[in-house]
């Protein structure tokens, strides 16, 4: 009786577990965005333009990383600069308080 | 002949008119060296994302600079002396384009909506004012 509550559990708990394994793996396939700057109709980065970079910047004014945003590695250089440039002059703040 | 763009930070106490002298200042010094100045733009006294010197709003100018190195060299060197210039930032493109800034096309654009809004607002008043001259009709 007590047997067959325990084998019972385990395969609730290992059910539990694929369901788990199942949803992580539905996350990673979820959605394959693209770059935003990239390709033909790509946004241009300008260093002036602190509406478009002000979208890829934490609440804090740090850079959001390119693994969260999926811009490309090149075009995540060019933000990068532009945001640099934009906080110089003034446009946009080093660090938000 | 290179191409850059350069943006000025002024000092908020300039009036409207002395910066526009100082935009033909630093002009004419690119123009001693044969280079030439194009798409002036002027886009207001902003407020500063922080603290410049101590000042949180300031003048910014913008200009295209078509010129050789020696002349961005000397109008650097000038704008360093200067007082009123708060910073500077000369960039070298490959092109130089001759539509507005994102900056400037902004501003033209509240401007524009600003016109629209008192228009609207006038129409609004307008038709309202024909409204309640209707009812004082009817009551009458």
């Amino acid at each position: 009786m007590s047997n067959s509550d325990n084998t019972k559990q385990q395969d609730s708990s290992q059910a539990f577990g694929l369901a788990q394994g199942g949803a992580s793996r539905k996350i990673l396939f979820h959605r394959h965005k693209n770059c935003p700057f990239s390709g033909k109709n790509g946004q241009k980065i300008s260093y002036l333009d602190t509406r478009t970079l002000s979208r890829h910047v934490s609440e804090r004014g740090k850079m959001t990383p390119s693994r969260i945003t999926a811009v490309s590695a090149k075009k995540q250089r060019e933000l990068s600069r532009a945001i640099k440039r934009a906080r110089f002059l003034a446009l946009m703040p080093y660090v938000n308080k | 002949m290179r191409y850059y763009e350069c943006t000025v930070i002024l000092a908020p106490e300039l009036s409207k008119q002395q910066v526009s002298e100082v935009q033909t200042e630093l002009s004419t010094i690119v123009e001693s060296f044969d280079g030439k100045t194009s798409k002036h733009e002027y886009w207001g006294l902003r407020s500063t994302a922080y603290p410049i010197e101590k000042f949180t709003r300031a003048h910014y100018i913008y200009f295209n600079v078509t010129a050789t190195t020696e002349a961005i060299i000397e109008l650097e060197r000038k704008m360093k002396i200067r007082e009123d210039v708060l910073r500077y930032l000369t960039i070298r493109v490959d092109s130089i384009d001759e539509e507005p800034t994102v900056m400037m096309q902004a501003k033209l654009r509240d401007e524009t909506r600003k016109e629209g809004r008192d228009r609207d607002n006038n129409r609004d008043n307008n038709r309202d004012k024909g409204h309640n001259s209707k009812d004082t009709k009817e009551s009458a």
